[in-house]
């Protein structure tokens, strides 16, 4: 296992988070990688936490590692139109820190495509496949999880990664 | 809210059927009929494109044919979510193989 100093970092957004909250695989990915949030993340999951629904029990298996994850400011020097505050700073920080953006919300990763690299938290699914760290069979059963059957878009993401991940 | 006049004509028993309902609810009889199409049209929308989404996804339907059919806004945003979801998926297990357990 790597030391700390040495794992890669990524930053992720709420709605990454929640997706591998949902799927409780947080463990896993500070196994091998840094989480760097920003405040505005952490009051977001604790704003969700307070509700017993999907997103709120998500919430509570992410924060439940609050103490890993890496807080980190961040000062919007470029504002991208149409994207919400926190976006912004997520946006800035990775451009800041040359770090790939990992982001389950569709119209934010549109809006900042060919700016800074991003990816689907699914990323981490594949990857801990790769890395011998899932298996392929839990790593499609956590997928399956993740489907949200009344969402097109979500849809295409389950589909595509699912290919993916049969071919291994 | 932009609108625009949609004007059908019904038939008689159904009118007489909206009039029962907007009073037993009391509500307002285009109110309560608009409210009631949009749910429907929603949830048709989510269920057509959720197996237009299936068959792109699946490679069994052009970007083209869904432009056609659908318009290029819907079009274009597939193309991107399938690109970014294949591009995560491989990127990942291209990412993995450097932390593989020995």
């Amino acid at each position: 296992m790597e030391e700390n100093s040495e794992k890669s970092e990524y930053i992720f957004d709420t709605s990454a988070l929640i997706s591998l909250g949902t799927v409780k695989v947080i463990d896993n990915v500070l196994k091998l990688t840094k989480i760097v949030i920003t405040l505005s993340i952490i009051k977001e999951l604790e704003e969700f936490a307070k509700h017993d629904d999907n997103y709120g029990k998500a919430s509570k298996e992410v924060l439940k590692y609050k103490d890993k994850l890496i807080v980190k400011k961040a000062e919007i020097k470029e504002s991208i139109e149409y994207i919400q505050t926190t976006d912004n700073e997520l946006y800035n920080l990775s451009k800041t820190l040359s770090c790939t953006l990992i982001t389950d919300d569709i119209k934010f990763s549109r809006h900042v495509d060919g700016k800074i690299e991003t990816q689907f938290s699914t990323f981490f699914l594949t990857l801990l496949v790769s890395s011998k760290h899932l298996s392929k069979e839990k790593a499609l059963e956590l997928l399956e999880k993740l489907r949200d059957i009344r969402n097109w878009r979500d849809n295409i993401i389950y589909l595509t990664t699912k290919d993916e991940l049969e071919k291994l | 809210m932009e609108t625009e006049q949609f004007n059908i004509r019904m038939p008689k028993d159904l009118v007489q059927d909206l009039d029962i309902i907007s009073k037993l609810l009391k509500v307002n009889k285009s109110e309560w009929v608009k409210t009631k199409l949009a749910e429907e049209v929603h949830e048709e929308k989510n269920k057509l494109l959720m197996e237009l989404s299936t068959l792109y996804a699946n490679g069994m339907i052009s970007k083209e044919k869904i432009e056609k059919m659908v318009g290029k806004d819907i079009a274009d945003e597939m193309e991107f979510i399938k690109k970014k979801a294949i591009e995560s998926a491989k990127k990942g297990i291209e990412i993995g193989r450097k932390f593989r357990k020995k």
